[in-house]
C-alpha cells in the first residue's frame, strides 16, 4: 500500500556533517496519510515516523526518550490523498531531527532507516494536546488513513 | 452585565513637566535577593559606583475600588522595556481581578529627581485614558525603596486616573512552588554551569529551578511543604497517567484550588506511562496549568551531563505552568505569537527541545544546543512571564495554549478575595447531555457565613442579576442572554440561615436570544455570576458540561429537529401558538409523533403540553384578539408521560419535574377532575421522596405542595362548575 524511500544524492560524504537525506513516501493505493508531526519523531503521538541511524550494526542516531507530550493541533489540512504511484515527501513542513542533525563522525558505511507507524491504538493517539479543533473531522479523516508500521530499505552512506 | 467601569477614568492632577537628562541605566547580574546593582556613569573621569536604586519590580496601590498591581521593567537585568499592570476592582466585599495593560517600549526620561516612563498602554478592555505615565522618584540605596506614580490620560490630553503604587518586590511576579516526590526517587537540587562547558558569554553559577526563575524576574517561592507519596497512587504497574498525576495533585498539592492563584505544584515521579521526562499534566480540566511532573527514571543521573538535562526539564515543565508554549509552538497560541528564528527551532530555550536545536547556520542537535545555551529563557518568553496578561499567566486561569473568548472572561473571575458571606453553586443537571438535548442547570445560592445573610432572591438568570459564560469546546465564549429578561424592580429579599441554607433555581440555559449554544457535541465550561445586594460579585465554579456525541439516526433526526432555531424559542418560551413560531411547533409534534419512545420526546411534550394547559391570546394583524381555550385532555397526556418518564429517572431534572407536575395538577383541576389533581401533588412528593433529595428540600416541596393543593381548591371554587360528559 505504501512504502518508503530513503535518498542521499552522490556520496561519500565528509565526515563531521550531516547526510542530506530525502524521504519520500510512495503510495501503491489510493490513501490519506500525513507528513510529520509535532511529536511523530520521538513517538509522543501518531502518525510515528521513527529515523534512526546506524554503524556497525549499533544504532548511533535516533529519537531521544520523548520530552513531554504537549504537542500541537492535527489539522484537517495536514492530511494527503495520495493516488496510486503518487510520492510525498512526509519532511516538507516538518523536518527529522535525527537526519538533519546527525553528524557521523567516523569514515565508514552508515545505515539510515525510517519507519512509519500508523497503528494506533485508538485514533484519539494522533490529536493534539492543546489548540485542537474540529475533532469529528479530524478523527474522520484518522480513521480512514491505513493502519501499518513500514520501514524503508536501509539508505547505506558512506562517509569518509 | 454590571461590570466595574473604567479604571483609567478619573481625576488626578496633571503631571508634571520633566527634562530630559541622559539614560544611566545598564545591565548587571540579578542578586539572590532579586535585586540588581546599577553602576552609575563615570563622573569627572572618576568611576564610581553605583548608588542609585533600580527601578525594576514590583508595585501595588492601595484603594477602596480599584487597586493597580504596576510591573516596571526599564532597567536590571534583561529588561524587556515594558511596563504592565493588572487592575483589581472591589465591589461589596469582594474583590475580583478587572483587567490588564502593557506598554510596549516606552519613552524613558532619567532626571536627576525622578525616572519618567509613557507610552500608550495596550489593555484587555477598552480604556478611556490609555496614555500611561509612570514616574518613580530617584533614589540611592541607602534610601527605601521609592512609590512609583502612575497616571493615565486620554489621547486628548485630559487626565484621567491616578495611583500611587508602593515598591513589592523586585519580582515581577511571585509563586509558590510545592514540590512532592514519590517514594524511591530524589528531587533535583542544583548543577554548576561550570560543570561542563557553556558558552563564553553565561556566567559561571549554581543554578537551581528557583535560581533559574529568579533571573527570569520570576520568585519562585518554595512552600516548605513537601511530601513523599507512595507508590500505590500510580495504581499497581508503578506508571503514571495522566488522570493519576491529576488525582494525586489534587490529593497531595496543599493549595490546590479551582481558582486562578499564583501556585504550582511540582511531583517528582518514578516513569510515565507515555515514557516522558516529564509533563505538565494539568491540560485538559477547567482551571488547568497548577501541576507538573518530572519522572525520574526517565531523567535520573548523577553525573553533569545528567543534572543539566534535569534542570531544564524541570525548568521547562514549570515553564508550561506559566503557558508558555514550545519554541516551535507559539504561533498555535491564542493569539499567536510570533516564532523565533528557524521557526523556533533556533530558540536558545528553557522551552527548546535539546535535539530539536537547529540554528540558523552552523550544525545543530544536542551538542550545539548545549555548547550554545546560556541557562536563560528567550526575551519574548521574558515578556510573557514579566507581563503576560494575568489570565494568560497565572496557574489555573486561560487554558493551556488559549485565551480567545468573545466576552472578558475575566468578568465571571473568581474574585481574589471574598467576604460576601454567599456561595455560589451551579451544576449540570445531568452527567452527559444528549446531542440535541435542552440543557438545564441548577443554581444554588447559599451562605458561608454562620451568623446568616440576607440579599435579594433573584437567582434565575432571566433576570439581570444572575449571568452565565459559556466556554464553548472551540474555546469561545459567550454570555448566556435570555430570550426574554425579566425585570424585576421589587425587591423579594431572602435570609439564607441555618433554617433556610439555600435557594435553588432550574434554568434552560440551551437557547437564548443568541440561537442554541451547544449546537455541537463536546466539553463546555459553564460559570454563573450573582450580583448581590450588598453589590458583592459572587461567582460559582466551573462547571464542566458534557454533549454526546449522537450514536443513531434516530439521534441524529432527533437533535436536528430540536436544535431549530424555532424549536429552540418554544423550548425557551414552554411553547406557543404563535404562527410565527409554527415550524418550530411542526419539528416538535414530529419530534412527538415519530420519536415517540426517543429520551429527548419529553422535551417536546413538556413543551406542547404546558402551552396546552393555558389560554393562548394572538392578536391578530387586523387587532383581533383570539383567545385559544386551555386544552386540557392534550396537557394531561403530554404531561403525564413527561413526569411519568422523569420519576423514572429519564426526562427532566428535578426542578422542572416539579414545575411539571404541578401544571399537571393545574391542567387536571381545570378539567375538573380535583381529586386526580390533588393526587398529583401528592404523587410529586412520594416522587422526591422516593429519589431521597436532602430533608430541607423535601421539606420545601411538602410546604409547596400544600400550598399548590389549596389553590387549586380555591381555583376550583371559583371556576364554573364542569359540563357532565
Amino acid at each position: 500500500m505504501l512504502r518508503i524511500e530513503l535518498t542521499a544524492p552522490g556520496g561519500p560524504y565528509p565526515a563531521g556533517k550531516p547526510v542530506p537525506v530525502s524521504v519520500s513516501l510512495v503510495a501503491a493505493a489510493e490513501l490519506l496519510i500525513t507528513g510529520v508531526l509535532d511529536g511523530s519523531e520521538d513517538g509522543s503521538r501518531y502518525p510515528r515516523y521513527l529515523p534512526s541511524v546506524s554503524f556497525g550494526g549499533r544504532v548511533v542516531a535516533a529519537p531521544p526518550v520523548p520530552e513531554d507530550p504537549l504537542v500541537g493541533p492535527l489539522r484537517v489540512s495536514d492530511f494527503v490523498r495520495l493516488a496510486p504511484g503518487e510520492a510525498f515527501d512526509p519532511c516538507a513542513i516538518r523536518t527529522l531531527a535525527v537526519f538533519e542533525t546527525f553528524a557521523p563522525g567516523t569514515p565508514g558505511s552508515y545505515a539510515y532507516t525510517l519507519t512509519l507507524d500508523t497503528e494506533s491504538p485508538a485514533p484519539e493517539q494522533w490529536l493534539g494536546r492543546f489548540g485542537q479543533t474540529d475533532v469529528p473531522e479530524v478523527l474522520d479523516l484518522v480513521r480512514r488513513a491505513p493502519r501499518l508500521r513500514i520501514t524503508s530499505p536501509p539508505l547505506l552512506v558512506k562517509v569518509g | 452585565m454590571s461590570a466595574p467601569s473604567d479604571p483609567t477614568l478619573g481625576t488626578s492632577a496633571s503631571p508634571s513637566g520633566t527634562v530630559v537628562l541622559e539614560h544611566h541605566l545598564r545591565e548587571e547580574a540579578v542578586q539572590p535577593d532579586g535585586r540588581v546593582r546599577e553602576q552609575h556613569p563615570e563622573t569627572g573621569g572618576l568611576r564610581q559606583e553605583a548608588q542609585w536604586q533600580l527601578t525594576r519590580g514590583r508595585y501595588r496601590s492601595t484603594g477602596q475600588d480599584c487597586q493597580l498591581e504596576l510591573r516596571v521593567d526599564v532597567d536590571g537585568t534583561r529588561p524587556q522595556h515594558r511596563v504592565s499592570a493588572d487592575f483589581f476592582s472591589t465591589s461589596g466585599n469582594t474583590t475580583s481581578y478587572f483587567g490588564s495593560l502593557i506598554v510596549h517600549l516606552p519613552t524613558v526620561t532619567v532626571t536627576a529627581e525622578e525616572i519618567v516612563i509613557e507610552g500608550t498602554g495596550t489593555f484587555t478592555f477598552t480604556a478611556g485614558a490609555p496614555l500611561v505615565r509612570v514616574s518613580i522618584p530617584r533614589r540611592t540605596v541607602l534610601q527605601s525603596q521609592a512609590d512609583a506614580t502612575v497616571r493615565f490620560s486620554a489621547a486628548s490630553g485630559e487626565p484621567g486616573a491616578a495611583y500611587t503604587c508602593s515598591f513589592v518586590s523586585p519580582y515581577f511576579r511571585s509563586v509558590v512552588l510545592e514540590q512532592d516526590s514519590v517514594t524511591g526517587t530524589v528531587p533535583f537540587v542544583s548543577y554548576d554551569t561550570a560543570a561542563l562547558p557553556q558558552p563564553p558569554d553565561s556566567q559561571i553559577r549554581e543554578l537551581t529551578v528557583a535560581r533559574a526563575y529568579a533571573e527570569a524576574g520570576i520568585e519562585l517561592q518554595m512552600s516548605g511543604l513537601s511530601d513523599v507519596i507512595t507508590t500505590e497512587s500510580a495504581g499497581t504497574d508503578l506508571l503514571w497517567d495522566d488522570a493519576e498525576l491529576h488525582n494525586a495533585m489534587v490529593r497531595h498539592f496543599s493549595a490546590h484550588d479551582n481558582v486562578p492563584q499564583w501556585k504550582v505544584w511540582m511531583l517528582v515521579a518514578s516513569a510515565h506511562t507515555g515514557g516522558y521526562r516529564g509533563i505538565m499534566f494539568d491540560y485538559g480540566d477547567t482551571c488547568q496549568r497548577q501541576g507538573a511532573a518530572v519522572f525520574y527514571n526517565a531523567i535520573k543521573g548523577e553525573n553533569p551531563q545528567a543534572l543539566r538535562a534535569q534542570l531544564r526539564t524541570y525548568v521547562h515543565e514549570i515553564g508550561h505552568a506559566f503557558n508558555l508554549l514550545h519554541s516551535w509552538q507559539k504561533h498555535l497560541a491564542v493569539p499567536p505569537q510570533p516564532l523565533g528564528p528557524n521557526g523556533g527551532l533556533a530558540d536558545l530555550s528553557w522551552m527548546n527541545y535539546v535535539q530539536n536545536y537547529r540554528p540558523l547556520s552552523g550544525a545543530g542537535g544536542e551538542a550545539a544546543y548545549w555548547a550554545a545555551f546560556p541557562f536563560q529563557f528567550t526575551d519574548s518568553e521574558l515578556i510573557h512571564l514579566r507581563h503576560g496578561h494575568y489570565r494568560d499567566v497565572i496557574m489555573g486561569a486561560n487554558p493551556f495554549g488559549a485565551g480567545a473568548a468573545e466576552i472578558a472572561p475575566e468578568l465571571f473571575d473568581e474574585p481574589v478575595e471574598d467576604r460576601s458571606g454567599l456561595a455560589l453553586h451551579l451544576r449540570a443537571t445531568k452527567e452527559a447531555f444528549a446531542f440535541g438535548e435542552p440543557v438545564v442547570v441548577e443554581l444554588k445560592l447559599c451562605t458561608t457565613d454562620l451568623r446568616g445573610r440576607s440579599t435579594h432572591g433573584h437567582l434565575h438568570p432571566d433576570t439581570d442579576f444572575t449571568h452565565i459564560a459559556i466556554t464553548q469546546p472551540s474555546g469561545r465564549t459567550v454570555l448566556y442572554r435570555p430570550m426574554l429578561r425579566h425585570c424585576v424592580d421589587e425587591t423579594t429579599m431572602i435570609r439564607l440561615d441555618g433554617e433556610n441554607p439555600a435557594i435553588y433555581r432550574s434554568a434552560y440555559i440551551g437557547h437564548g436570544s443568541d440561537g442554541h449554544y451547544f449546537q455541537q457535541p463536546g466539553e463546555y465550561r459553564v460559570r454563573a455570576q450573582y450580583l448581590a445586594s450588598d453589590g458583592s460579585r459572587v461567582v460559582s465554579p466551573v462547571c464542566l458540561i458534557r454533549v454526546r456525541y449522537p450514536v443513531t439516526q434516530d439521534d441524529q433526526q432527533v437533535a436536528e429537529l430540536m436544535l431549530g432555531e424555532e424549536s429552540g424559542k418554544l423550548l425557551s418560551l414552554l411553547g406557543s401558538d404563535s404562527p410565527c413560531l409554527s415550524s418550530g411547533n411542526d419539528a416538535l409534534s414530529e419530534v412527538i409523533e415519530r420519536y415517540g419512545e426517543h429520551p429527548l420526546a419529553v422535551y417536546a411534550r413538556m413543551a406542547q403540553g404546558i402551552n396546552a394547559e393555558r389560554e393562548f391570546k394572538d392578536l391578530t394583524a387586523d387587532k383581533e384578539l383570539k383567545i385559544r381555550q386551555p386544552d386540557t385532555k392534550e396537557s394531561i397526556q403530554q404531561l403525564t408521560m413527561v413526569a411519568d418518564a422523569s420519576a423514572r429517572g429519564a426526562g427532566v431534572d428535578n426542578i422542572t419535574l416539579n414545575m411539571v407536575m404541578r401544571r399537571l395538577a393545574r391542567a387536571q383541576a381545570k378539567q375538573g377532575d380535583l381529586e386526580q389533581a390533588t393526587g398529583t401533588i401528592d404523587k410529586m412528593v412520594h416522587t422526591f421522596e422516593a429519589k431521597h433529595l436532602r430533608p430541607a428540600v423535601l421539606d420545601q416541596i411538602r410546604r409547596q405542595a400544600e400550598r399548590a393543593k389549596a389553590t387549586l381548591v380555591t381555583e376550583a371554587g371559583e371556576r364554573p362548575a364542569p359540563k357532565k360528559r
